[in-house]
Order: structure tokens, then C-alpha cells, then sequence
């Protein structure tokens, strides 16, 4: 379904890795092979996705198009059978496998194709910011570096424009910082960025006032609202649900706004912007309004991506808990949390108990998700804590997260604990 | 066209006890069986249905034995239509096929089951996913949903089971799959045999199949309540005039630690679903607060990132060594 009239782009990039390679039937518990000749090969989808193929060499369509995520199989070599060349593409979640056998002339290169799988199924390439694995050519030099995105977004690679769908699924591959280029140049207007703009300004009538260069209170305002789309799109502490008709706004209030005539000073070509099908400003913002709300997992997962994620509740081992039960007063306070009916004896036990439930144990690793993904600002500012650990959590830093609570609570319970000793002038014993 | 969100639950006996009570059946639980070949079943009877769950979504192709008959208007059997909702359909499978005594099933099940008996199977699964009350009960039993996404996204997947039921009806054993098309026929149970003697060794296939492709299962059987069985067995005893009074003391008191452990489980069963619909966001918050107070947070914080790095560099390691 394409917002523009044009043939839905089902254009993908060359295969990045193919062989020639032969199927194998199970019929029981043996595999049997499949004597059709083959190909096996590895293509990534404009989505993004991994595409796993089989086709018999005379046919122009694969047989076989699985989709694969990363982690999901392996490939490697059959060594119970020592005389073939067979391959096993084996599931990990589950006892799926499919067999193949190398029906190249020369055994030289199935070690490196089978590496090649491998390396790209569970490492998929990342979109074509210079990177030409997407196929649509090498980028010149001071292209905007999202060129080669908005060309595909505007089919310039000869395919007829981006489904909106796939769009979607490609800004939520982006990487926050591209995400955040891309969407500035959204109302910047000015020098090369400016492409979504430029887009705009083929459409409809209504757009090109917006993207006048003469126009620059609208692009002034487009700009604001688009930052404003993109703070919600790449900070996620920011609820973005307000956010996603202001863009809509720019592009239909300010078209009265602008005198200028729609002389078609637009742009078009002066920066080089895409030529084909564009995008409506209104799609765009939907789907970016979408992607922030339920996709900033991924986004500031990729920006926060350099730590691992850590499970807090690998911190709550036996050893650590004892000088925290142990002490009166956080036991009380930790009581009063527990879920109402579950104490019986309020004791000690009966903590240690709830914190080693399944239960509490996945609320504590949803916990650590959450805070690691940027996403628990807000809710932990309500819990009154330190501002430096609400603005370590906005960012998903674990780390600047413990920091910043210990120098807060820390301090003020050594501050007091002085201020007890130096109260008690007598000993009490 | 079903409306409505299912959440995952999880494949726990006590969850699906809780939840056949709270569709306001009862007379029977739910119990896991981790052993065909002890005597396990045989304690446990008698014994309504076997649900065998395995972490798979897809189901083998064979269509043998597939009812095709008349039958099909008395088995109940939906098709599945909502992945999530799938543990609950093979329990309301189970359920609405036993016509056994010590069942009741409440009116809820019942309207359903009048509703939806005159369809075929493929509406029964939508009926069943548009089930207001149905839906409502399954899923007030799903996990906390803290925060707005979901943090299973790391495709452990734990939930993504599938269910299999297996059920005595009308004097055959029948395999209930929602998804394939109908009951399959595994034959008649001879008369004076337990009907989960027949449905061993079909099972057993099964469980050696899923070993094999390192597939993780559970058995479940769905019997009587345990608790009421026993009670019945000690009024019993202790009206029986025959025995001896050392006899009727060792059996009364090994009924009376068995009705003990019914009552055990089911107060664990309560407070394991009062922590699982817990907000733990207080709690986990003074928890960091304390850590943070005793000067434990940061050490233990960065200790675990540590970890973790050293950890993934040894995935990445044995990646690179097995290609």
C-alpha cells in the first residue's frame, strides 16, 4: 500500500551472499536429497530483515523466502555425513532444521559461505548510511549521509518509492543519532538537509509554500515542531503522544501564512534531493509518533548499546541482602511495600522469601530493561529521587544511575549517623 | 475479528488451577506430572484430561485418524485462534468434554458451552476469543506489566507454548490440537483400563521426540481435587468399623499430611498470584535506596557489568570458534 499511487517498492538489495546448493527432503527420520539444482542465498529486505532463499536455479522466484532474525539459527556443516557436503540451517528455539547439500563444483569456499551465513543472519548489516550493502551505490562525497536513505525512501534507486510500513520498520533500524539528522532536516530548509522538505515540495499544492525558501517563518516553524519531533523520538523519557499532531499543524498552517508565491523557487534539485514519490509530512509524523512511543527500546537501546544490559536482580544475591534485612528500619520500610495478605509472620524469612519469588524476580529484570532503555525517568522522579540519578535513568546509564543514588543516599546516612555519634556524648552500655 | 487483548500467562499448575476457579468451576486442579511411569497418575485419579505443553508453535503434519464424523458435534474442540489465549482453551477443552460427577462447571463455562456447541470448530476458537468473562479471567492472571513495552523482547520467549489435550470421551481416547482440524482418534479404551494406561505410551512418542530436538515440555493433568478426595478417604476410614486402631492411625495420619500439603499448595498458589499482580515499583525503589545507603549499589552495579562484558565476549569467542 503506497501513499503515493506508486507500485508498493519491493526492491531489495543484491543478494549478499549466494551458492549453488541442493535441498534435502526428511522422510521419516532419514534426509533424502532433493535432486533439483539450486540456489541457496541471503538477501536483505528493504525492511531491514534477513531474507534466507532457496530457489531451483531455473526459477526466478525463490521456493523457499524465510525471514530470519539474529540469533535465531546456525548454519554449519553436517559431520555425520562424511562423504557429502551437507549443511544444517538448525533453529535454536525449537527442533526446526533444513538441510542443504553444496552443489558447487569446488568444496574450496563452503567453509566460507557457511561463515558468511552465519556472520549475516545473526549480524545483519545496518541501513545504508554509506554502507553500499543495501545496493543502492556507493555515496558521493558531501552527500548528506542520509542520501542514500532518502533515495530509497523516494525510490530513486529506480523502485518506485517506500511503503510507509516499511518506512516505519526502517527508522525504527535507524540508530537514534541518524534518527535525530534525519528528522532535523526535516525543517532546517536550509543547505543540503532539507530533504524531506524537498520531498514535500513535489507533492501536493499545499506543501510547497511550506518549502519556499522565501518561507522561512514556516520553516522556522516546521523546524521547532519537527525538534519537538524529535526530542519525543530519540529522548524517551518524554511522553510524545502531544507531539505528533504538531508537525501535521506546521504543514497546513503555515501554507496560508507564506506570501510567496508558488513560484516554485522549491528546491528541487539545488540540493539534490530525492525526486521521485514523496512522503506526506502528516505520514511521516504519525509514524514517527508511533515509533516513539513503543519503539524507544530500540532506539536508545542501539544508542546505549556499547554496556551490556545487566539484570538488577544479579545484584540482589544472598550476600548482599543481609545488611539490608538485617537492618530494622529497611525492613520496616520494604514491608510496607510487600503485596497486602502476603505477610504472615512479617518476618525476615518472609522478605527474603518474596524477593526470591519468581514474581519479584521478573518485576526486577523488567526494572533493569526499563531503566537501561531510558525509559523510567519520569516515574522514578516521582519517587522523589536525586535529580542526577532521574537524568542518569533518562539516559539508560545504569551505572551513573547507581553513582548518583549512593552520593545522595550515602552521604546523607553517614551525615546522620555522625550527627547520632556526635549527640551521644555518653556511652550507653 | 477477535476482539480484545489476550496477555501471556504463565504455564504454571497453580495459575491454571486459579484459573479454572475463577471461571467459577470447580471439583477439579491441576497438577504436574513430571514422570509417566511412576505411580503419580495413579494417585491423582481420577484424572480428567493429560495437556501436554511444548515450546512450539508449529504442530506435525500428520492428519491421521482425524475425526471426521459426526463425533465432531459432540467433542468439543475449538481451533486456535489467539496464540496467547491457547493455555486456557486447552483447559476449557478439557473441561467442557468431562462429564465426570466430581466436575461443576459453573455457569459461565456452561452458557459457553451451550454457545458455542453448534459451531464448528473454527467459530468455537473465535467464540472463545471473544469471550468477555473468559478473556477477563485469563487475563487477570498475566504478568505485571510495569511499563509500557514489553521486556520478554529478547526472544526468550518463555510462555510461547503450545498445548496438546488429551481426553477420554465416550469410551476413546482423543488428541485435541487447535492446530489442526479436528480431534484425532486414538482408539478405543478397553473396558476395566485406566484410560491414561492407553494414553502413556502416546505420550511417551511424543515426549522422546521433543527430548530429542531439545524441545522443552511439561505435563499437566488435569483430576479431581486432591483435597476433597483425601477428606472423602479419612471420613471413610474412620467410619470403617473393620480396622484395627493402629491401622486406622497410620492411615488417617498419612491422609491427614497429604490434606496438609493440598492446604500448603493452595496458600502458595494465593501468594504467588498476590506477587504476581503486585506493583513492585515501591519496593524495588527503597531496595535501590537501601543498596544506595549501605554504599552496596555501585560496587555491586559495576561488578555485574563487568560480568556481563566478560560474558559476551565469551559468546562471541565460541561464535568464532564453531564456524
Amino acid at each position: 500500500m503506497s501513499l503515493f499511487g506508486g507500485v508498493t517498492s519491493q526492491a531489495r538489495s543484491r543478494n549478499l551472499v549466494e551458492f549453488k546448493a541442493g535441498k534435502m527432503l526428511l522422510r521419516g527420520t532419514m534426509v533424502h536429497p532433493d535432486k533439483r539444482k539450486g540456489l541457496v542465498y541471503l538477501y536483505q529486505g528493504n525492511d531491514m530483515l534477513m531474507h534466507f532463499c532457496w530457489k531451483e536455479r531455473s526459477s526466478s522466484t525463490p521456493e523457499d523466502d524465510l525471514v530470519i532474525f539474529p540469533d535465531e539459527i546456525e548454519f554449519k556443516k553436517v559431520t555425520q555425513n562424511t562423504t557429502g557436503r551437507v549443511y544444517i540451517l538448525k533453529w535454536r528455539s525449537n527442533a526446526r532444521k533444513l538441510f542443504f547439500w553444496m552443489q558447487e563444483p569446488k568444496d574450496d569456499k563452503d567453509e566460507e559461505w557457511c561463515k558468511k551465513i552465519n556472520d549475516l543472519l545473526n549480524h545483519p548489516p545496518t541501513p545504508g548510511f554509506g554502507d553500499d550493502s543495501s545496493g543502492t551505490g556507493g555515496l558521493g562525497s558531501g552527500a548528506h549521509p542520509l542520501q542514500s536513505l532518502m533515495d530509497r525512501m523516494a525510490g530513486s534507486s529506480g523502485a518506485g518509492g517506500i511503503d510507509p510500513n516499511d518506512l516505519s520498520n526502517v527508522l525504527r533500524g535507524m540508530n537514534p543519532n541518524d534518527l535525530a539528522s534525519l528528522l532535523s532536516s526535516v525543517g532546517s530548509g536550509s543547505g543540503a538537509p532539507g530533504l524531506m522538505q524537498d520531498a514535500f515540495g513535489q507533492q501536493t499544492p499545499d506543501s510547497r509554500p511550506n518549502t519556499a525558501p522565501a518561507a522561512t517563518r514556516s520553516t522556522g516553524t516546521a523546524t521547532a515542531t519537527a525538534t519537538g519531533g524529535t526530542t519525543s523520538a530519540s529522548s524517551s523519557s518524554r511522553p510524545s503522544g502531544s507531539s505528533s499532531s504538531k508537525p501535521r499543524n506546521a504543514g497546513t498552517s503555515s501554507s496560508p501564512s507564506t506570501a510567496p508565491p508558488k513560484s516554485g523557487t522549491s528546491l528541487e534539485t539545488t540540493t539534490g534531493g530525492p525526486k521521485g514519490g514523496p512522503i506526506k509530512m502528516s505520514a511521516l509524523a504519525d509514524i514517527l509518533s508511533n515509533l516513539s512511543d513503543k519503539n524507544t527500546t530500540q532506539e536508545t537501546g542501539n544508542a546505549t548499546a556499547a554496556k551490556p544490559t545487566i539484570d538488577l536482580y544479579d545484584i540482589m544475591t544472598a550476600e548482599n541482602l543481609i545488611p539490608i534485612l538485617s537492618n530494622k528500619d529497611i525492613q520496616e520500610t520494604l514491608r510496607t511495600h510487600l503485596p497486602e495478605g502476603s505477610t504472615i509472620s512479617g518476618s525476615e524469612n518472609e522478605l527474603r522469601e518474596s524477593i526470591q519469588s519468581p514474581q519479584f524476580r521478573q518485576a526486577v529484570s523488567a526494572f533493569s530493561v526499563a531503566l537501561q532503555t531510558g525509559q523510567l525517568g519520569p516515574v522514578l522522579a516521582q519517587f522523589g529521587l536525586p535529580e542526577e540519578a532521574i537524568t542518569a535513568a533518562n539516559q539508560g546509564d545504569i551505572q551513573a544511575f547507581a553513582q548518583a543514588m549512593e552520593k545522595h543516599y550515602k552521604k546523607t546516612n553517614e551525615e546522620s549517623d555522625e550527627k547520632k555519634s556526635s549527640d551521644n556524648t555518653m556511652d550507653t552500655s | 475479528m477477535a476482539s480484545g487483548e489476550w496477555c501471556l500467562i504463565e504455564s504454571d499448575p497453580g495459575v491454571f488451577t486459579d484459573l479454572i476457579n475463577g471461571f467459577e468451576a470447580n471439583g477439579v486442579q491441576v497438577e504436574e506430572i513430571f514422570s509417566l511411569d511412576d505411580d503419580s497418575l495413579q494417585q491423582m485419579k481420577p484424572c480428567h484430561g493429560l495437556i501436554f505443553l511444548f515450546k512450539w508453535q508449529e504442530t506435525d503434519a500428520s492428519n491421521e485418524n482425524m475425526v471426521k464424523d459426526s463425533r465432531l458435534d459432540e467433542i468439543f474442540f475449538a481451533k486456535q485462534v489467539i496464540t496467547n489465549a491457547c493455555a486456557t482453551q486447552a483447559i476449557v477443552s478439557v473441561l467442557l468434554n468431562c462429564t465426570h460427577e466430581d466436575l461443576k462447571l459453573g455457569s459461565t463455562l456452561s452458557e459457553f458451552k451451550e454457545f458455542a456447541q453448534a459451531f464448528d470448530p473454527q467459530m468455537r476458537g473465535l467464540a472463545l476469543s471473544n469471550s468477555e468473562k473468559i478473556r477477563y479471567v485469563h487475563n487477570s492472571f498475566a504478568r505485571q506489566q510495569l511499563f509500557e513495552f514489553d521486556s520478554r523482547d529478547e526472544k526468550k520467549d518463555e510462555d510461547a507454548f503450545h498445548f496438546i489435550a488429551y481426553i477420554p470421551f465416550k469410551g476413546r481416547l482423543y488428541e485435541l490440537d487447535g492446530l489442526k482440524e479436528a480431534p484425532i482418534d486414538h482408539g478405543a479404551i478397553p473396558t476395566d483400563t485406566e484410560w491414561t494406561d492407553i494414553a502413556r505410551p502416546i505420550v511417551r512418542q511424543r515426549m522422546e521426540k521433543y527430548s530429542e530436538g531439545e524441545i522443552h515440555f511439561s505435563l499437566m493433568a488435569v483430576v479431581s481435587e486432591l483435597r476433597r478426595k483425601y477428606e472423602r478417604q479419612l471420613e471413610q476410614i474412620l467410619a470403617d468399623s473393620a480396622l484395627t486402631d493402629d491401622e486406622r492411625n497410620d492411615k488417617t495420619s498419612h491422609l491427614s499430611i497429604l490434606i496438609h500439603e493440598e492446604e500448603r499448595k493452595r496458600e502458595s498458589y494465593r501468594i504467588e498470584n498476590l506477587r504476581r499482580r503486585h506493583n513492585w515499583l515501591p519496593f524495588i525503589v527503597e531496595m535501590l535506596k537501601a543498596y544506595a545507603t549501605q554504599g552496596l549499589l555501585v560496587p555491586a552495579v559495576d561488578k555485574a557489568v563487568v560480568a556481563k562484558e566478560a560474558e559476551k565476549k565469551r559468546e562471541t569467542d565460541k561464535k568464532r570458534k564453531r564456524i
